[in-house]
């Protein structure tokens, strides 16, 4: 296991594949902080429920998009330009996940509560890595993500008690992006996960970080009355 | 040291502002959703302006300036 901290000046002696894999993982990071912002700003900004949760919308927006920029500035730092991802069609993601709209009110909060916690767990995955430019960004990026839940989990749980209609509108949405969500921790086999732990890039395995993620959304489910998806129903990865 | 891909500084910094600029008019419209819904209003136009000219992407345009 790779245990050295590594400062931008010293990337450029790193062994190829660290090069490799760090550029991989901050091209994706970036192409995420920039998906979320684009699944729902068309949609979701002018029909929010109110001109307080318009701007709430707004401020998630901007905050994704400095994600982005600190991504995107690292990555150029490390001589790759990910610039081009911010117009990217949807359908381009790298991310399946992204490769879709949010219209509606419940699929933005349920976005936050289950996409926003999965974007937390993949910024954790940096907390006390190797690269310390990263380790360095990621701390000023965590506490806005977990905004982003918190407002995600409680909208959800409020559409969700209110019954009725609301009620099945929180469940389709969560039927939805559960399996995505999923999906997002990648395979459970995957060999390149092992190399992103082996260099000091990531924290868990897939499978670890995903049953984490399980553990922690299947109680704020029941918590919220909806039924909990199959996890395995709609997978894209096991 | 790794040289750095191309208007990588200019478009940290490009994106910098317009990020500051949403924050700014955010904050406005926070600061006035009880009393000026004019404010209000104003700050949501400014929002979406904003947040459409950066997920446009023209980033050619943004470094050239």
């Amino acid at each position: 296991m790779y245990t050295e901290k590594v400062e931008l000046q010293d990337f450029e002696k790193q062994d190829p594949e660290y090069q490799d894999l760090l550029r991989r993982v901050v091209t994706i990071q970036s192409d995420c902080e920039i998906g979320g912002p684009h699944l729902y700003v068309k949609d979701v900004l002018p029909s929010a429920p109110g001109r307080g949760m318009q701007l709430v919308v707004a401020r998630t927006a901007a905050e994704e998009i400095d994600h982005f920029r600190k991504m995107a500035r690292i990555a150029g730092e490390i001589g790759t330009d990910v610039s081009h991802v911010l117009r990217w069609p949807n359908q381009k993601r790298y991310v399946e996940a992204f490769r879709t709209t949010i219209t509606n009110w419940e699929g933005f909060a349920v976005f936050g509560f289950l996409v926003d916690r999965v974007g937390k767990y993949q910024l954790d995955e940096f907390l006390d890595g190797s690269f310390q430019p990263l380790d360095r960004a990621v701390r000023t990026m965590l506490p806005e993500e977990e905004g982003h839940i918190d407002f995600g989990t409680n909208e959800a749980g409020e559409l969700a008690l209110r019954g009725g209609e609301w009620k099945e509108r929180v469940q389709r949405a969560i039927d939805y992006w559960y399996p995505k969500s999923l999906d997002m921790f990648g395979h459970s086999e995957s060999p390149r996960s092992e190399r992103f732990r082996y260099w000091g890039l990531k924290r868990r395995s897939n499978s670890q970080a995903r049953e984490e993620y399980m553990a922690e959304v299947t109680p704020l489910m029941e918590r919220m009355g909806v039924s909990i998806p199959d996890p395995v129903k709609d997978r894209l990865y096991l | 040291m790794v040289e750095p891909a191309p208007n990588t500084s200019k478009l940290d910094d490009y994106l910098k502002d317009m990020i500051q600029a949403a924050y700014a008019a955010s904050n406005v419209g926070v600061a006035h959703l009880k009393d000026d819904p004019e404010a209000v209003d104003q700050a949501v136009t400014d929002l979406e302006e904003i947040l459409g000219t950066i997920m446009e992407g023209n980033v050619d345009e943004w470094v050239s300036s």
